[in-house]
């Protein structure tokens, strides 16, 4: 029998609830630039955001469509962003019930990696990790964590270069027997 | 083992993991974590918000089938104590990281899981907003007052139409920036 993800049909999805994150941080961005131009200071630069880790592979519809996944309420990310921009963006998230991880710079980007648009706002430009990487880092450095959805990965077919990557960074097959 | 042979082993597992996905004990477990809010999934899981839980099979369900379930464990039951029957003596990893969590001391790692992770879930929002985190709740403490210290109390609170407990709690907040 098939087991059934939600993909896409799901009412919050995870790429839903980003879309509402950094449209209202783009709002509170926003906001404060209107006040800066009247006090005739500069205003805030665009923000760089970069996901990673579980709530990356949540986001791609298309991978979360035959991967199971299940995470935990932390936000995996790494921020270029003013500090004001950031107290703002760790407020939201907190309104949201998540949590930005500040062990986010921690987390190892596989070589290869690639980072695809997600949202292009006004003040924030949001890019997400391709899944392959996500997977390649996560059975690298966390395999046991990981060890099913690793499996599942690889057994889906989906990833063509998963496996030559994996062991191409150190990571071993007998970790997912 | 030449690289077809793990193949076809990491193939067959990956079935075995689908068969543990559709056991009770990790659908009952994840649809009380996802209904409060702990864990998100792209599973179909029924919401089970009142659901009692037997830690054995919460535990069960973290080791052989989602290891997030035990990074959750010990706040979950924090924090919505009546939904699992923790006995310290048969739980008693789990009853110490309570412990350790309550007094608000660093701890050990349980299952592997590094005590500042667990940590983080126990003062997190939960969308529940009945649920306060733990540093937010209320501590009861009994004090012996003169009948003029009680009179006045009283007399505060109505005049301010709010609680004995409210007027205290200014008074010390105010108190203490003074100090």
């Amino acid at each position: 029998m098939k087991e059934k993800k939600t993909g896409t049909q799901q009412p919050h999805s995870t790429k839903q609830l980003l879309a509402t994150l950094f449209a209202d941080l783009n709002q509170r961005v926003l906001d404060i630039n209107v006040e800066r131009i009247n006090e005739g200071t500069i205003p805030i630069p665009k923000s760089q955001v970069r996901l990673l880790g579980q709530i990356s592979l949540m986001s791609h519809e298309r991978v979360s469509a035959y991967l199971s996944l299940v995470q935990t309420n932390d936000l995996d990310a790494l921020l270029q962003m003013e500090y004001v921009v950031k107290v703002e963006f760790k407020k939201l998230l907190n309104e949201l019930g998540l949590i930005y991880d500040e062990d986010s710079y921690l987390i190892w980007i596989p070589p290869g990696a690639r980072f695809d648009p997600l949202f292009n706002l006004e003040t924030v430009e949001v890019h997400i990790i391709d899944a392959e990487s996500a997977l390649v880092s996560k059975a690298v450095k966390a395999p046991e964590k990981n060890k099913q959805l690793i499996r599942e990965a690889i057994a889906s077919g989906q990833f063509s270069k998963l496996l030559d990557r994996i062991l191409a960074s150190g990571g071993k097959l007998e970790d997912f027997l | 083992m030449n690289r077809q042979d793990a193949i076809r082993q990491i193939r067959e597992k990956a079935e075995q993991d689908t068969e543990k996905r559709r056991d009770l004990r990790f659908l009952e477990t994840m649809g009380f974590l996802i209904a409060k809010g702990f864990l998100r999934t792209n599973l179909e899981i029924r919401p089970a918000p009142n659901k009692r839980l037997r830690i054995e099979d919460v535990i069960w369900a973290g080791q052989a089938v989602e290891p997030r379930i035990l990074e959750v464990l010990p706040a979950a039951v924090l924090r919505f104590g009546k939904h699992f029957d923790l006995d310290p003596d048969k739980h008693s990893e789990l009853a110490r990281v309570i412990h350790q969590l309550k007094k608000d001391e660093d701890g050990e790692p349980f299952f592997g899981i590094p005590f500042g992770k667990i940590k983080m879930w126990v003062t997190f929002n939960l969308p529940d907003r009945r649920l306060k985190p733990l540093h937010e709740k209320k501590i009861p403490k009994t004090f012996r007052l003169s009948p003029t210290a009680i009179r006045n109390l009283q007399n505060f609170a109505l005049g301010r139409n709010c609680s004995e407990t409210q007027i205290l709690e200014e008074f010390l907040t105010a108190g203490a920036k003074k100090f």
